[in-house]
């Protein structure tokens, strides 16, 4: 099981917070986007898209980046703060 | 203890007996030219703080007005300034806290033919601004200039801080290469913020400034620190340069300031 944690914008949007994915072998993050999304039953792009930042296991990794099982997925949109 | 007035001395014992901090850290902030962008909900924290500090010089870019919405979290403002210009409320009230400090004040909006002459001004930037244009407009003249740029950011009861470091770490185009579709990422006025979020988060900024001019501890500099309030959980994560950046990488293609309006597909902001 890896452990989608969705901030800020992007939880809201997705309307929670955590998406658990199952992995039976090691995945691209993006495929795993794709899988998350379909889970909790939200578009795609609404994880994709709007440039988050992602980390995997507190370190951030660009979209091909194989995530393990166990592995703990950060996406992190930027704010801007204001006004 | 030389250069020092006895006031000084006692206004900043609590710091000088800090064997961090000391008569020579105590020093250096008063030596210390900081630039605030924004005197706003992050803003309020960072001047309080810094000027609590000693830290000698400020600017404070602001060209907005006191508004009853703001006072919700923008605590160095009060309700018998409201119309005042921020910058101005701002001088005023860290005037009363400690007149060791020179504020400077910049009533005017921050645009790319008046920010390297602004920034070449200072030590280091502490980026309190509310929008993307400006985000990508203060990285870029930041990375150019070579100053240090401390960012931080809130959306509802989420926050972040991270110490921009030219040559030492990412720059924000380094994680936020494109910005967002207008419209993608709501502001504070449109989907709220709880108040004292910008106080934790602002205040994270005003210590990561402190440490950059103490030249203590460890930045925060290829470190983004996350925090939600509604769980009460802190997070870092480790940031990489990345190479290929168009402003801070090895071949940068991103040489001169651009049109940071077209570029975040806002018009006439």
């Amino acid at each position: 099981m890896a452990r989608i944690l969705l901030f800020a914008s992007i939880k809201d949007r997705a309307g929670t917070g955590r998406i658990d994915v199952p992995l039976t072998a090691p995945t691209p993050l993006r495929a795993v986007l794709a899988k998350a999304a379909a889970a909790a039953g939200i578009e795609e792009g609404i994880l994709s898209r709007g440039c988050a930042l992602f980390a995997v296991n507190q370190e951030t990794v660009p979209l091909d980046h194989l995530v393990n099982d166990g592995d703990e997925v950060a996406l992190l949109p930027p704010m801007s703060g204001g006004r | 203890m030389a250069g020092f007035t006895d006031e000084q001395i006692y206004r900043y014992s609590r710091h000088i007996i800090l064997p961090e901090v000391g008569g020579v850290g105590q020093q250096k902030l008063l030596a210390a030219r900081v630039l605030c962008l924004g005197a706003g909900g992050l803003g309020s924290p960072i001047l309080q703080y810094l000027a609590a500090a000693g830290v000698g010089t400020i600017g404070v870019l602001d060209f907005d007005v006191v508004d009853m919405s703001n006072l919700q979290r923008q605590v160095i403002h009060s309700y018998d300034r409201l119309g005042v210009p921020k910058a101005e409320s701002a001088r005023q009230f860290i005037n009363k806290l400690n007149p060791d400090v020179n504020v400077e004040v910049i009533n005017e909006r921050l645009t790319a033919t008046n920010v390297m002459d602004i920034f070449g001004r200072y030590d280091m930037v502490v980026d309190g601004s509310d929008n993307f244009p400006t985000r990508y407009l203060v990285n870029d003249a930041c990375v150019m200039l070579g100053k240090p740029n401390i960012h931080g950011s809130i959306f509802r009861f989420d926050g972040q801080v991270t110490v921009f470091k030219p040559k030492e770490g990412p720059c924000y185009r380094c994680l936020y290469p494109e910005p967002p579709p207008p419209g993608m990422v709501p502001s504070c006025q449109e989907a709220g913020v709880l108040g004292v979020l910008a106080g934790v988060v602002g205040c994270l900024q005003a210590v990561e400034v402190i440490k950059q001019i103490l030249g203590t501890g460890d930045a925060l500099v290829g470190k983004l620190l996350m925090y939600n309030a509604l769980k009460t959980e802190f997070r870092k994560l480790n940031l990489r340069r990345d190479k290929d950046c168009p402003v801070c990488g090895d071949n940068p293609t991103v040489t001169a300031l651009i049109d940071y309006e077209q570029f975040c597909g806002v018009g006439g902001h």
